[in-house]
């Protein structure tokens, strides 16, 4: 990932379009990433990812350059997909998507690169029976390796809420592994 | 390790893939609206517009003001006029019956007049 310096972040602030592609270029992936994870569909992701740079670009004059821009950023973006994940009706994985998904964790070569549709899949139906908040706190704990100190100042919820949060998620996917068959011992 | 982790930790390596990547770049590119200015400057912008309108409206008032003096008669009957000064105590309020007392003590109080009123007519 390119590192975005503070004259970058001045000329996006004054308005110049040219420096606000390198940021976009930089930080979409990342932004992507996340929606994918949060969202499990690929095109709302991409959606996501149109959304989140425009109201960065529209913002940026209010953006306090001593918060980390990557924070920001995805800041926005999980609000977004919150607000989308709100408004959506829970996603039932299919019998395709657990096929995917007992041969992924069945496959001991851990190291193989997935494609995004099993991907999806995998996500999908490991995180299927999580409200949109447990989603997105397991989403930034355990998929995006964030420390609980940025998942506070990202979401706005307090360390407590965080962990009570994580907590029923944890359980409510051990029980959905259980119930495909994968105790805790595989 | 629990089996969670291990999937966890596998897809958490895993990053899926932007296809498309530079046709979604010139997307965003192609569709920036125009950037919100920051709170102070629009906090400034309204302070200026603002200091314009009661400027404009200081202006009127005095033209008004300087108009209404100017149209003031120089032909005053000071002694008419400072009849409408005195009081008139002739009344005697406690006589009347309430209805007819009260009507009396307003109409009373209403032709009194501020001492800027005064200063005004003496002023010509």
């Amino acid at each position: 990932m390119d590192i975005i310096t503070n004259d970058i972040i001045e000329r996006c602030r004054c308005g110049d379009q040219a420096a606000f592609r390198k940021v976009v270029q930089t930080y979409q992936q990342m932004v992507f990433t996340l929606a994918f994870r949060s969202l499990c569909d690929e095109e709302e992701a991409k959606d996501v990812v149109q959304e989140t740079m425009i109201k960065v670009w529209v913002n940026f004059a209010s953006y306090n350059p001593r918060q980390n821009l990557r924070n920001w950023i995805y800041t926005i973006a999980i609000r977004l997909c919150f607000d989308r994940l709100k408004s959506k009706a829970s996603i039932e994985p299919l019998p395709e998507d657990e096929d995917y998904f007992s041969q992924c964790v069945s496959d001991s070569d851990t190291e193989k690169e997935l494609e995004n549709h099993e991907l999806l899949s995998v996500i999908k139906t490991l995180v299927s029976r999580l409200s949109p908040k447990q989603r997105i706190i397991f989403t930034l704990v355990h998929l995006e390796n964030l420390g609980t100190e940025e998942i506070e100042q990202i979401t706005g919820l307090d360390a407590a809420k965080i962990k009570s949060n994580l907590y029923v998620a944890r359980k409510t996917i051990r029980e959905q592994l259980k119930l495909l068959g994968y105790g805790k011992d595989g | 390790m629990e089996k969670m982790d291990e999937i966890t930790r596998r897809l958490a390596i895993q990053q899926p893939v932007l296809k498309d990547a530079e046709a979604l770049t010139e997307s965003i590119m192609a569709n920036l609206p125009p950037q919100k200015r920051p709170l102070g400057q629009r906090y400034l912008r309204a302070v200026r517009w603002l200091s314009s309108v009661a400027a404009v409206c200081l202006l009127i008032l005095f033209y008004s003001q300087s108009r209404d003096f100017v149209q003031q008669p120089n032909d005053v009957d000071y002694g008419q006029s400072l009849q409408q000064f005195q009081p008139d105590y002739s009344q005697n309020l406690d006589k009347l019956p309430p209805r007819e007392a009260f009507r009396q003590f307003v109409e009373m109080k209403r032709s009194r007049t501020s001492i800027s009123d005064i200063k005004r007519h003496f002023a010509y």
